[in-house]
């Protein structure tokens, strides 16, 4: 998987470099939005058993600007969901449990496409970073768990124009997600533990979207976007944390992760 | 190029369609039947007519506090090597283990026991409020970070599953603990706590006149041999509540449950008192104190 990261890698600096020397006058632009997602957490045990799954819709913002020319488009954006979603898992003795996990996500990410080549073809690269506070709240005697997991991803895919004409256009696109080294924090303080951070390993992923832009007039465009990605985390390595009196080994359990959602913004130029 | 796009549409659909939904779904043992106090926890009126009794049967108590060294209290303090196992430290071991037992699983701790294994069975669904029984049976479970085994079944009552500070209770019923060099102890006691950092110990017995006492608020030092030293509250099944010192209490010989020496004196918040001396020959003797009266026996 790695090795054809590597040559979409490659071939979207290819299709950039070749971008660059049809560059025209460069438009800068502005987009804000209203986002809903549909987020979907699960883990598993070592057994592959579940071990709590949570899901339920987030609203969100999102704000970013671009820079673009006929054929390369830069883009940075920033995004933040927040709300609660429905935990339904188990405690730590297998104990049935319910309840809510309040939910924050953040994502800054830069983006690059390229203008369209053969077959209409166009590429894209993404950097972003994403943050996620996770706070499994407590129910009585069963205590609440606060987590937090960040960690860098990198992605490369291809765009297709579906539509295209004066006033609409509609573009589907397609990439593959490389999710870098993440950190995952845990606050085990109410177990006579203190704070403990660990690596969370790398992962992979897939992502699509469906574009369609609407021009209201020359210079501003609504957008609505139909996105989904998903990807996979490890086992984290067993951690061993002690207190002056004891000891426990945990781990960050594998999980799968779907967020799919629904983006309308506002674009125009400045 | 219609088909090309028709068929990126499709691609598109599989994709959500494929992310969706679940993917996977020493010291003495104080052995025996388990009993349960019902007895009068009033202060005791210390007579003639009771002293020897209070006396007698708290000198057999001093058998049941002595497995605690100290007062128990929540904030941990390690397993020691010593003579005996020490019930508080204990009791924090296995209050972590169900603590760890209660903690949500966004992160996987894989065992509470090192060696052995432990269950737990309760409401398929906790509810959000009211009285929950949660039933902990340990098996040969070497807990965590100790070479402690425990065998046995522990219950906890949770007066109000919603309300952390509305208290719980926890019972040992025919709970066996070991640790190498040790002997085996079975404990049969309740633990009331009525917040997390606030639980009084209670150890309840058949005496040797039939009856159930209890024994609570121990801090007991010593052995059975060179003599036990310390306090307790002790609740006659009949006679009420005395607050107890011990000195010297020593067991052996053919006296069985009673001590063979040491001495025990006993008040209660009433005013009322008495002392009650053990010899070798298994004869007890002593003085009472009712508030204004006092005599021996």
């Amino acid at each position: 998987m790695f090795k054809l990261f590597i040559v979409s890698a490659a071939s979207t600096l290819f299709l950039f470099a070749a971008s660059l020397s049809q560059a025209d006058e460069p438009v800068f632009e502005w987009k804000a939005g209203l986002l809903t997602q549909y987020f979907h957490y699960e883990e598993f045990n070592s057994q592959g058993n579940t071990l709590n799954q949570e899901e339920g819709l987030l609203p969100g913002l999102q704000f970013s600007l671009g820079y673009s020319t006929n054929r390369v488009r830069h883009q940075v954006q920033a995004e933040v969901y927040h709300g609660d979603v429905d935990y339904d898992g188990k405690t730590q003795g297998g104990i049935p449990h319910r309840t809510q996990t309040d939910t924050q996500l953040y994502h800054l990410g830069y983006r690059l496409d390229t203008g369209n080549t053969a077959y209409g073809l166009s590429a894209y690269f993404s950097a972003d970073w994403h943050y996620w506070s996770r706070s499994i709240q407590p129910v009585g005697f069963i205590i609440g768990l606060d987590e937090t997991y960040r960690w860098p991803s990198i992605s490369l895919g291809l765009s297709y124009p579906l539509l295209h004409s004066e006033q609409h256009s509609l573009n589907f696109s397609a990439g593959y997600l490389r999710l870098l080294t993440g950190r995952f924090t845990v606050d085990l303080s109410e177990l006579g533990f203190s704070k403990q951070e660990i690596n969370l390993g790398s992962g992979d992923g897939e992502e699509a979207s469906l574009l369609y832009r609407f021009r209201l007039d020359e210079k501003q465009s609504i957008e609505l976007e139909l996105y989904a990605r998903r990807w996979s985390f490890q086992k984290s390595k067993p951690e061993t944390i002690s207190n002056s009196i004891r000891s426990i080994t945990f781990v960050e359990p594998r999980s799968n992760s779907l967020r799919t959602g629904f983006a309308l913004r506002f674009t125009a130029p400045f | 190029m219609k088909l090309l796009n028709l068929l990126v549409l499709v691609c598109f659909s599989v994709f959500i369609t494929a992310c969706g939904g679940s993917s996977g779904g020493g010291g003495s043992s104080g052995g025996g039947n388990a009993v349960t106090f019902s007895g009068n926890t009033e202060p005791a009126t210390i007579d003639e007519d009771n002293a020897e009794d209070i006396g007698t049967t708290a000198g057999e108590a001093v058998d049941r506090a002595a497995n605690s060294s100290e007062v128990p209290s929540l904030t941990g303090i390690s397993i020691v090597d010593s003579s005996q196992i020490d019930l508080s430290e204990l009791n924090q071991l296995i209050l972590d283990s169900v603590q760890l037992a209660l903690t949500p699983s966004g992160i996987d701790i894989p065992n509470v026991c090192s060696s052995g294994s432990a269950s737990y069975s309760g409401p398929t669904q906790p509810p959000s409020s009211g009285p929950v029984t949660y039933t902990f049976t340990y098996n040969q479970c070497t807990l965590i970070n100790s070479n402690v085994k425990a065998n046995g079944t522990a219950t906890i009552k949770y007066n109000d599953f919603g309300n952390p500070n509305a208290g719980y209770e926890m019972s040992y019923t025919n709970f066996t603990v070991s640790q190498p060099g040790i002997d085996t102890v079975t404990i049969n006691m309740t633990i009331v706590c009525t917040s997390a950092g606030s639980c009084t110990y209670n150890s309840d017995f058949v005496g040797s006149d039939g009856s159930t006492h209890r024994v609570s608020s121990f801090n007991i030092s010593g052995n059975a041999t060179s003599g036990y030293n310390g306090t307790f509250t002790f609740s006659h099944s009949s006679y009420g509540s005395v607050s107890v010192t011990a000195t010297g209490i020593t067991y052996g010989g053919s006296c069985g449950a009673t001590p063979n020496g040491g001495t025990i004196s006993f008040s209660s918040s009433n005013g009322s008192s008495g002392s009650i001396t053990f010899a070798s020959d298994c004869t007890v003797s002593g003085t009472w104190n009712n508030g204004s009266v006092s005599g021996s026996f």
